[in-house]
């Protein structure tokens, strides 16, 4: 349960791909010359057959799920929600947990912090606008400005970045 | 990928004899890895397909300007990045577009291509990646999904160490939330 998710997230690629396109690719460098490479088209099969059992698939697991939602309403079959997936527990499933950071890097943030919690607006005088605390973390990374890891925010930095 | 392996790659590419050669073998030590940067961004194979096919392209155009002062998958990993950067402008998929209408269309991506199968929590984690800014969402593939080290991603991104340790745990934090809440 605590194993992350497979680095190719579901994503799945033709039979042979990367045998082919090393060569794929220098053929077309030394034989085309440098004009743009359109891409190898290397269809996924599709069987009508498939797409049938899909939708049966689908409609069977649609009723069940229906059949389900009002059963657990009424305590029919659920005790508790041991079992099921919550959306709580997925952080844990995706063991996001590990990756959270506990240190600051103060020294490499300029200029005055400015303290703040939770989601309140905060106006930076310079330009007028109001941001919130994530609108500003999103605005030092997208300018590779370094953003703290505490509550504490600097808005020096988006001043500067601005001058 | 070791460094000296990275050195018999160059000297193969540096003698005209083998140049084709070497540049083939480029390709096929650093394909897969650039393809599933591509891919997790771009979400089609098909677009994929043409990204790093450019990615290949500008690394052969380039190859002699390629000045050895960094390692050779720093290199071509940066020249993935811009390509990246490139099909989300001219695709109009940058972040700055409303959530709702990017999310919907790349969740529309992932819906009908059949070049995607993933779980729903696989799927739910796709959709959380949407919500992030371009870069945080690249940040964090690198982190999470690649284990590239920080002072790696710091080179390929040009950000400072610190700048991505508090991208990533705010990713983190992100993610967190919509899982939660979604």
């Amino acid at each position: 349960m605590t194993e992350r998710i497979a680095s190719k997230s579901g994503f799945r690629i033709p039979d042979g791909y990367f045998e082919h396109l090393p060569a794929y690719i220098l053929d077309h460098i030394t034989t085309g010359g440098r004009q743009r490479i359109h891409a190898i088209r290397v269809p996924f099969p599709v069987i009508r057959m498939e797409i049938t059992a899909a939708l049966c698939a689908g409609i069977i697991l649609a009723s069940l799920a229906i059949f389900l939602v009002i059963t657990r309403d009424s305590g029919i079959f659920y005790g508790s929600d041991k079992g099921i997936l919550l959306s709580a527990d997925l952080p844990e499933y995706l063991n996001l947990e590990e990756a959270t950071l506990i240190e600051c890097l103060a020294s490499e943030i300029p200029g005055p912090l400015l303290s703040f919690n939770g989601d309140e607006k905060i106006t930076v005088e310079l330009d007028g606008e109001q941001y919130t605390k994530d609108e500003i973390i999103d605005y030092l990374i997208e300018r590779d400005l370094p953003v703290p890891v505490t509550n504490e925010l600097t808005i020096s930095a988006i001043i500067n970045s601005n001058n | 990928m070791p460094e000296n392996d990275d050195q018999s790659i160059l000297d193969l590419i540096g003698r005209p004899e083998s140049r084709n050669r070497g540049f083939e073998l480029l390709v096929h030590t650093y394909q897969e890895r650039i393809y599933w940067l591509i891919r997790r961004i771009v979400f089609r194979h098909e677009d994929t397909d043409d990204v790093v096919q450019n990615v290949f392209l500008q690394v052969w155009l380039h190859l002699d300007s390629f000045r050895r002062d960094s390692r050779l998958f720093t290199w071509i990993y940066r020249i993935a990045v811009n390509e990246a950067i490139r099909w989300q402008k001219k695709n109009r998929l940058h972040h700055w577009i409303s959530f709702s209408s990017m999310e919907r269309e790349l969740g529309n991506i992932l819906v009908s291509d059949p070049g995607y199968n993933g779980t729903e929590v696989e799927f739910k984690l796709q959709k959380a990646l949407l919500h992030l800014p371009f870069k945080q969402r690249l940040v964090f593939q690198m982190k999470y999904m690649e284990s590239l080290k920080y002072e790696e991603m710091s080179a390929i991104l040009g950000t400072s160490v610190g700048a991505l340790k508090a991208s990533y745990h705010h990713a983190v934090k992100k993610i967190e939330r919509f899982l939660a809440n979604h």
